[in-house]
């Protein structure tokens, strides 16, 4: 594997290319950091090698995540750095949490939301629902699982992704969107 | 449908805590929309979810892709660690079983040192870490001496020692091109054993077959306590 080709890209260009799904340098990154984030988690948080892996997933899907969703536009720093920066943050949380480990954080993200609007579905077993819905989301077309990722994580509007699909409208968008909701939803029922 | 829009700008983080509040205030009063900012709710977390599964799977693939080469790797280099033993042993018994000029000569005049004086040294460990590079030397332990004589950090005289064992657990150890840089590194200092450095390494010059190099070292041994066998061994390579 040759890393110093990554030494050469600047910051803009990273972002970019993950932007576009760009698998080969996601791959390249992944491996190429690996060491040095396993590495400084070892060192400073004085985790085992198999938690500081955990770790290191962790750290590098929330920066692919932050990418994909366009929270980091801008990358000043070395990526090493950036996700060495998330470490610390996610270790942070973890002595909160007395030592849990979450990957994600969709069920306290979504009771969070809820709570905004003061609504609640207590005897929902959201991490169920979301290996449910994780299932049915496989089964879906290519079409539909760009639908919902564009509307439900990239936050895109209907008009943006209208445009991807050169569909005729933002109201066509929305309509596919609705009827990919209820093929999931359908799906979901089958399992 | 300006409901629905409520809900989209929420959804895509645009909306006020003003809005959000009067989007809370009308689900309170519309069991229908509630229903609704839940379900979108759910499938915007939902979606995070399944999308944070697919990296995960995509990097534990990944993981499971780099083991498997290493695994491949190291399969490779058992195999050709395999072949180079078995050249190795072969080449041992022809080396051992040929002889030559160099060997003779060698075997002749080698000898391992019995005894050292070693240096003092203020202020450090040195003095220890010599006295256990030599203990180990004279153990026959010598990945010990090499660990030993690497720590030795403070004065030349001391780390001229360090490189002089070393050499000396080198020869030991049949490297003899290792042995000749540790002596060449030990001369460049001044001390009381140069000439035993220049010895040593004269022989390894003679056992690698560099005879040029050895009879320079050698003529260099000219009214030491080597001054007579240098002559022997200088005769012995000229002939």
């Amino acid at each position: 594997m040759d890393c110093k080709y990554l030494k050469k890209l600047n910051g803009d260009e990273i972002i970019k290319r993950l932007y576009n799904s760009d698998d080969k340098l996601f791959e390249d990154l992944y491996i190429c950091l690996e060491n040095i984030v396993i590495g400084w988690s070892i060192k400073h948080a004085l985790i085992s090698k198999e938690d500081a892996l955990e770790l290191y997933h962790v750290v590098f899907i929330i920066f692919i995540e932050n990418i994909q969703n366009g929270k980091l536009k801008n990358l000043y720093v070395a990526p090493s750095t950036y996700l060495i920066s998330i470490a610390k943050r996610k270790l942070s949380e973890i002595s909160k949490r007395k030592g849990k480990l979450l990957l994600d954080d969709s069920i306290e993200d979504l009771k969070r939301d809820l709570e905004e609007f003061q609504l609640s579905q207590d005897n929902k077993l959201w991490e169920e629902q979301f290996l449910l819905f994780e299932k049915a989301f496989l089964k879906l077309n290519e079409k539909c699982q760009n639908i919902l990722i564009w509307k439900y994580f990239d936050n895109l509007s209907f008009k943006e992704i209208a445009l991807k699909l050169k569909l005729k409208s933002a109201n066509v968008a929305r309509s596919e969107k609705h009827r990919c909701v209820l093929k999931v939803r359908e799906l979901m029922n089958l399992l | 449908m300006e409901q629905n829009e409520d809900i989209e700008r929420f959804l895509e983080g645009k909306s006020s805590q003003e809005e959000i509040e009067n989007l809370g205030e009308k689900a309170k009063k519309d069991e229908e929309l509630a229903k609704l900012i839940s379900s979108e709710i759910e499938l915007k977390h939902s979606v995070a979810y399944a999308n944070r599964m697919s990296l995960k799977r995509k990097l534990e693939k990944l993981d499971q892709t780099k083991v498997a080469k290493e695994t491949k790797s190291f399969t490779f280099l058992k195999i050709a660690a395999s072949i180079v033993l078995f050249l190795t042993a072969g080449l041992s018994v022809w080396y051992f079983t040929s002889g030559s000029k160099s060997d003779e000569t060698f075997l002749a005049y080698y000898k391992p040192i019995k005894e050292m004086d070693l240096p003092s040294s203020r202020g450090s460990n040195d003095k220890e870490l010599l006295e256990s590079a030599y203990a180990a030397y004279l153990n026959g332990t010598y990945d010990k001496v090499v660990e030993y004589s690497s720590a030795v950090s403070s004065g030349p005289v001391s780390k001229s020692y360090a490189n002089f064992i070393l050499g000396l657990a080198q020869i030991e150890m049949k490297e003899f091109q290792a042995a000749v840089e540790s002596f060449s590194t030990a001369s460049e200092t001044i001390s009381p054993i140069e000439y035993d450095i220049i010895w040593y390494r004269a022989l390894c010059y003679i056992q690698l077959g560099e005879y040029d190099q050895a009879i320079i070292d050698l003529n260099g041994l000219v009214d030491t306590k080597y001054s007579e066998r240098a002559n022997q061994v200088i005769d012995k390579v000229k002939n």
